[in-house]
């Protein structure tokens, strides 16, 4: 009799744990499938870059270098038909340059855009974050990490460029490479948290995205 | 050699009885302990009831930890009227809390439009004061949510710093998919002229917006 309480107790500890994983493991594509077409590819003559698709005007949110000396930008989204049916023409609104953020605008965006929120709750170091974007041109890529540290005031500068940045950015174990550059960061409600800006080359898991609190000050200043 | 029979019915009677009764006396005293047991049944169970609970409770309570985000309220201050809501307010809800950036939106714009006004007025003061401008222009631009035309212009054009403006003009430009903009001219005001272009079925198509979006657009004219 002991024995059967035991392992009555035992089987509810482990279904209990098992749905817990199991909805874990569920945020990643939930989260992907959810706002995956609020992440735009922009293309230029200067290679192409990730945006995220901010309000229903067609306001998109990336990095200044993806724009900077990026001639003929177009934004494709996701969307039905072809490629050209989804491609638009993209005015320059806003950008700064010491916040490596940029804000473009579509003209004649669709009505029915995926628009992806600014969460201002900051993650916690060792939250779970989610990054959509174009690394190396594999279009509407997913990839999954973790906060691994904020840094305040953090001053980088990008190879064969003579510009300096500062901003508030968060370090972060999340893989991305060239093409991620604009993307968003989400956090486990899908919800934008940081820009995804740069890394380094020679280590493994240093990956950086500029906060809210910057796009915030980018946005109204 | 004889036989005696012997009637017992009598003393079965008596055993039976006997029997029946010890059966009743048992049978109550069974339930007046269960009645004084009860309660600590209950409270036996409703412990095991409660451990139950409570690990679970830690259990999820672990989880929502591992996956919780800070709430801060140090890194994100107020630094616009959308964000009075605290980052650091509690979030076990299970939703986040999220910036309207559409109010973020138009506040940048305001500032933008605002810092570009105030930019043309100083210089405005500091050429006027040398007295070498002359025939210059002031444009205002209305914010338009229209499907294609995002803002509407009016432009003043003045002969010096404090004369009346000579001509005034209102007009839209509409982005073309080769990324020239094309303008149309609502209304053309020259020295008290004033000169309004219909509004036709035939321009609309050629500038690739609907009439009514064009008219809702004139309507921002404030001259």
């Amino acid at each position: 009799m002991k024995i059967n309480k035991l392992n009555y107790k035992t089987f509810l500890l482990i279904t209990i744990m098992v749905f817990s994983s199991i909805s874990l493991m569920a945020n990643g594509p939930r989260i992907f499938n959810a706002k995956v077409d609020g992440v735009a590819l922009i293309m230029g003559e200067g290679g192409l870059a990730s945006g995220a698709i901010i309000s229903s005007q067609g306001h998109i949110l990336t990095n200044w270098h993806a724009v900077d000396e990026n001639e003929d930008m177009e934004i494709i989204i996701l969307g039905e038909g072809e490629i050209e049916d989804n491609t638009y023409q993209v005015k320059v609104l806003k950008l700064s340059q010491s916040q490596d953020l940029a804000l473009l605008k579509m003209i004649n965006p669709p009505r029915d855009l995926n628009v992806l929120q600014l969460s201002k709750v900051i993650p916690k170091i060792g939250s779970t974050v989610h990054a959509i974007g174009h690394p190396e041109g594999e279009v509407w890529s997913y990839s999954l990490g973790y906060i691994s540290q904020h840094r305040e005031d953090y001053e980088w500068s990008y190879k064969d460029s003579d510009e300096t940045f500062t901003a508030d950015v968060y370090q972060m174990q999340t893989p991305i490479n060239e093409g991620n550059s604009g993307g968003p960061l989400l956090n486990k409600y899908g919800n934008i948290i940081g820009i995804n800006s740069f890394g380094y080359e020679a280590s493994q898991g240093l990956n950086y995205a500029v906060t809210v609190k910057e796009i915030v000050k980018f946005l109204v200043y | 050699m004889s036989t005696g029979i012997y009637n017992s019915s009598a003393v079965d009677n008596y055993i039976l009885e006997q029997s029946r009764r010890e059966q009743e006396i048992t049978r109550t005293r069974s339930i007046e302990n269960y009645i004084k047991e009860a309660p600590y049944v209950l409270m036996v169970w409703g412990g095991r009831l409660l451990a139950v609970a409570l690990l679970i409770m830690c259990i999820g309570w672990a989880i929502s930890n591992a996956l919780s985000f800070d709430r801060n309220t140090s890194n994100i201050t107020k630094t616009m009227s959308g964000m009075s809501h605290s980052a650091g307010e509690n979030n076990e809800s299970g939703s986040d809390q999220v910036i309207d950036i559409d109010e973020l939106l138009k506040e940048g714009e305001a500032r933008d439009t605002d810092s570009g006004l105030s930019e043309f007025n100083n210089n405005q003061e500091v050429t006027s004061a040398e007295d070498v401008v002359r025939d210059y222009y002031i444009f205002d631009t209305i914010n338009f949510e229209g499907d294609v035309i995002d803002s509407v212009t009016v432009g003043r054009v003045y002969e010096d710093p404090s004369s009346p403006s000579i001509s005034q003009y209102c007009y839209v430009d509409v982005p073309q998919i080769n990324g020239i903009k094309s303008s149309f001219h609502f209304i053309n005001i020259n020295i008290d002229v004033r000169t309004e272009t219909p509004i036709t079925d035939e321009a609309a198509r050629a500038l690739g917006v609907s009439k009514s979006e064009l008219l809702q657009a004139k309507s921002h004219c404030t001259i």
